[in-house]
Parts: structure tokens; sequence; C-alpha cells
């Protein structure tokens, strides 16, 4: 419910092409999300087995 | 003093040119050039002593406003020297200006090269193209002639996009051999200090005089930097084995850069022969790094994102990047940060066969300054779409790791702009890094070519 709120009255459904100018703030706004929620998306596919990874968070 | 003072005059007098200047600093690059003159008439005799450098505005400096590239910030005043600058005093540098950045280091993922308090970053080469981020300024003053060597810093890239547009040459260190006191924070596990200069033997004296121990800087691992002596560098560049992918030149190439990168690579392998195919494994590196800089630099810049000031940022798509960042998942940004140890095991597979990997500095030239970053490329034409990464996803992956790497030029395009290789290797292998490519610039001379003022 949440994400539904967050996203402008016009955005497209992902079938839909975006008819917006492309610097529109709305526009670049959803972009952005839509880019955020895809890098997670990613991100998840990977698995890691929690019998073998090392016993920290990454530390640089 | 009339180094100083030249250099002053033709900061303030070129600079613009490149929208490569935030603050040309002449009365400190006077009273430091005063210094360096008097110890010089002592016989003082250091590498660096009395010559004129700039530093990426995201650094503080005594003497200077530090905007951060960014219009919320154009008055700050930071009354205090970063660690890389009190460093480089101490050598007897003096500093001349701080350069031009794109603003907060683009850390919401800015849609223009115009994204800076200074405008768009134009290139020496060609002043309609730009010149690479987010150490705009630090590239295009290198190339341009401006300074003899700059500061500039890399979160994902910012040093190598520009040494590679603007054909210098750039060293990243590994991950907390500089001091980052003193310096913007993007993001701070992936932040790093470096130099920028015309060549990599002076990179390794920038880089001397910048790394070590620094108690203000817990993150710094308190190693230091030395360059290999003439002999211990000849041997280590014979026995040096180079992993590489054909296919970052091949499928990924633009048509613009892929010849004068295929001669680069022939040229390199004449200096160092022992070169064996090895590939990083397919981890989404993009959005590894994209998810760590996004959540770690939102929050750093909260405070400005919710506040008042926040739409005096130029790029409308960095401050949508900001915001959205705002809400990533601690789900995800653990996620990625756990993957960084998997990219960390890729590497040390790779380095068991390997002392290097080498790879493209960019696969194509500089963009129009018009043009949008994140649209194909207009005189830059589009890389053939393929299943075969190879090492393209080698800034990123590097960058994870906390890897060093050298980026230096290779020739120029079709279109007159500079291309480049890059050089990853493992932790603080620095020494090695610099003896390969100061053993490339001795057999070739594109890091002697000068744009026409």
């Amino acid at each position: 419910m949440k994400e539904k709120t967050r996203k402008s009255e016009s955005a497209p459904t992902p079938q839909q092409e975006d008819t917006r100018p492309v610097d529109d703030p709305a526009r670049l706004a959803d972009e952005a999300r839509a880019t955020v929620e895809k890098n997670a998306t990613e991100l998840r596919k990977q698995r890691l087995s929690i019998a073998t990874e090392p016993p920290t968070v990454y530390r640089p | 003093m009339e180094l100083a003072e030249e250099t002053c005059d033709g900061l303030a007098r070129v600079g613009p040119r490149y929208n490569a200047v935030a603050t040309v600093m002449r009365e400190r690059a006077l009273a430091e050039a005063k210094r360096a003159d008097a110890a010089l008439r002592r016989r003082v005799r250091r590498p660096l002593l009395g010559i004129p450098y700039g530093a990426k505005d995201l650094l503080a400096a005594k003497g200077a406003p530090t905007t951060w590239g960014a219009p919320p910030y154009r008055d700050q005043v930071i009354d205090m020297d970063a660690t890389a600058i009190a460093k480089l005093k101490r050598a007897g540098a003096v500093l001349a200006a701080k350069l031009a950045m794109v603003e907060l280091a683009g850390g919401g993922g800015y849609r223009y090269p115009s994204a800076s308090l200074q405008g768009p970053g134009r290139n020496p080469w060609n002043v309609e193209r730009w010149s690479g981020g987010s150490s705009s300024g630090s590239g295009a003053a290198v190339a341009g002639g401006l300074v003899a060597y700059a500061l500039g810093s890399e979160t994902s890239g910012s040093i190598g996009t520009p040494s590679a547009y603007c054909g210098v040459t750039g060293l990243r260190p590994t991950y907390g051999l500089v001091s980052r006191h003193g310096a913007m924070a993007l993001s701070w596990t992936l932040d790093k200090i470096g130099p920028m200069a015309r060549n990599a033997d002076d990179c390794g004296v920038v880089l001397e005089a910048i790394a070590g121990p620094d108690t203000a800087d817990a993150t710094a691992s308190g190693r230091r930097f030395r360059p290999l002596d003439t002999r211990a560098a000849a041997a280590a560049v014979k026995r040096a084995r180079v992993a590489f992918a054909e296919e970052d030149i091949e499928d990924h190439a633009s048509a613009e850069a892929k010849g004068a990168l295929e001669r680069g690579v022939a040229e390199f392998r004449k200096v160092a022969p022992k070169f064996a195919r090895a590939a990083l494994p397919a981890l989404p590196f993009g959005p590894l790094v994209s998810t760590v800089y996004a959540a770690e630099g939102s929050t750093i810049f909260a405070e400005l994102i919710e506040g008042e000031r926040f739409e005096e940022l130029v790029d409308t798509r960095q401050k949508a990047g900001l915001r959205v960042s705002l809400d990533i998942r601690a789900r995800d940004y653990l996620q990625a940060m756990r993957l960084r140890n998997a990219v960390s095991a890729a590497f040390a597979e790779i380095f068991k066969v390997a002392d290097v990997i080498m790879s493209v500095g960019r696969t194509i030239t500089a963009t129009p300054i018009t043009q949008a970053l994140d649209q194909p490329g207009l005189t830059a034409s589009n890389p053939q779409q393929t299943k075969r990464p190879g090492n393209t996803g080698l800034i990123a992956a590097g960058n994870l790791a906390g890897l060093p790497a050298i980026f230096f030029p290779c020739g120029f395009g079709t279109d007159a702009m500079p291309v480049g290789l890059q050089l990853v290797g493992p932790p603080f292998s620095e020494p090695l890094l610099v003896a390969l490519a100061s053993a490339y610039q001795r057999a070739t001379d594109h890091h002697t070519k000068r744009p026409k003022p």
C-alpha cells in the first residue's frame, strides 16, 4: 500500500510506454524508484549459504 | 614564486573554459611557494617542493570554501586542511586551486554532465565533450596543463572516468591507504582519495606523500606506499602475469574507441607479455555498488534531503535518486554488503593465477556535454549486446573489493578523443601497478600528448 502512494498519479503501468517528457520530475522519481527496486531484485537473486559464509558482514 | 603565480594566472584565465576551477587559491599558493623558495635556497630537495597542484573541491582546505560541487554548500567554509592536503603541504607542495566536481560526487545518480555548481566539466581535447565525473575539474585541469597533478576521489569510477576521458593517468588507491579525514563522505565503505597526473611516476610521487597512517581516520590502514626501485620494477614488470578478457574490447568497445584500445593492449603485451585469459564471475556488480553508495550517501545527506536547501541541487535525476535512496531497505543494503565478500573471493581466485587484471578504462570516448548519461551514445556508438560480460564490471567490482587501480591513456579514438586502459591488482599492490604503467609509458608516448591550448 505504501509503495502505491509513492507513485505519481500519471505513472504508467509496466505495459504502457511512458509518454511524459524525459526530464519530467515525476517521471524521474518513478524511474529512480524503479532502479532501486530492480537493484534489490538482482541482489535478492544471489543465494548465499548461511552455513558457510564468512562470519562477518563485509569489512573493507 | 613565479611558477605559483603563473599557475594561478593560468587557472584563472583558462580554468573557466573547462569549468574546471571552483576557487583559485592565489594567497595560499603564494605563501606556500614562498616557503618552498626558502627551502630550496637551503638546498632542501624533495620531489613535490614548490610544485603547484589542485584538489577536488570535496577536500577541505584552509583559505577557500569547500562546496562539494553543490549549490546548497556554495558558502561552506571548513577551516581545516584535509589530511591529504596537510600531508602535501608537509611535502612542500603548493595548493593553487580547488577543482570542480559533480555535485555531492554524484551519489544520487545524475543525468547530465551539468550536475555541478561550476557547470558541465568541459574536456580540454574538445570543449563540447564531457571531462567525466565526478572528479571533472581534476581531469580537465591536468589534461589542460593547468596543474601538474591533482587530487581526485573515487567511490565507483570518479578517478577512472575523468582519467580515461581526459587522457591523464589516475591512481585509485587501496581502500584505507589514504586518509579521508576532511573529505566529503559519499560512502564510508567505498570512498578513496587518489592522484591524477600526467604519468604513472608522478602519481607514485604524490601517492607516497599522501598515503600512510592518520589517527583522525579510523579506516586508514596505516600502510605506506613506496615505489619500486628501478631494478625491482623492471623485474616485476617482466614476470607480471596479466589477466585479460578479449570481449571487453571485442564486444563492448564503441566503434570510435575500439581500434585504439586494441592497439593499446597490443603495445602493453610487448611490455608485459605474460597474458592469460581470466574473467570475473557474473555477479550484479552495478546493482551492488549503487545499492551501497546510495544507501550510505542518502543517510549521510539525509538532513539536506529533508531540508529546505535540497531543491538547490542542479540535477533533477540526482535529487530523485537521493530521495528514493533514503528508502533502501536494510535487508538490501546488508545483502549487498554480504555479497562484497563474494566479490573479494572472486578476485582472490583470479589473483591466484594473475598479478593484475587489465581492462579498458572506459569502453567509449567522452560523450557530448549535452547528452544524458543514461542514453545511448550519440558519438559513442552502442556496444554490441552480448552475453559475455568479460571484465566490464571491473570498476564497480574493484571498488566493492577496495582494490587499487591505475588508469592510463593508450591513444585516441577515431573522434580524436583519448582512450585508456586500467590495471587492477590485489590490496596494496600499488607499487606493481605504478611499475607496469610506467614501463608502458616509457615504451609509448600517448601520455605526452597535449590538447591544443
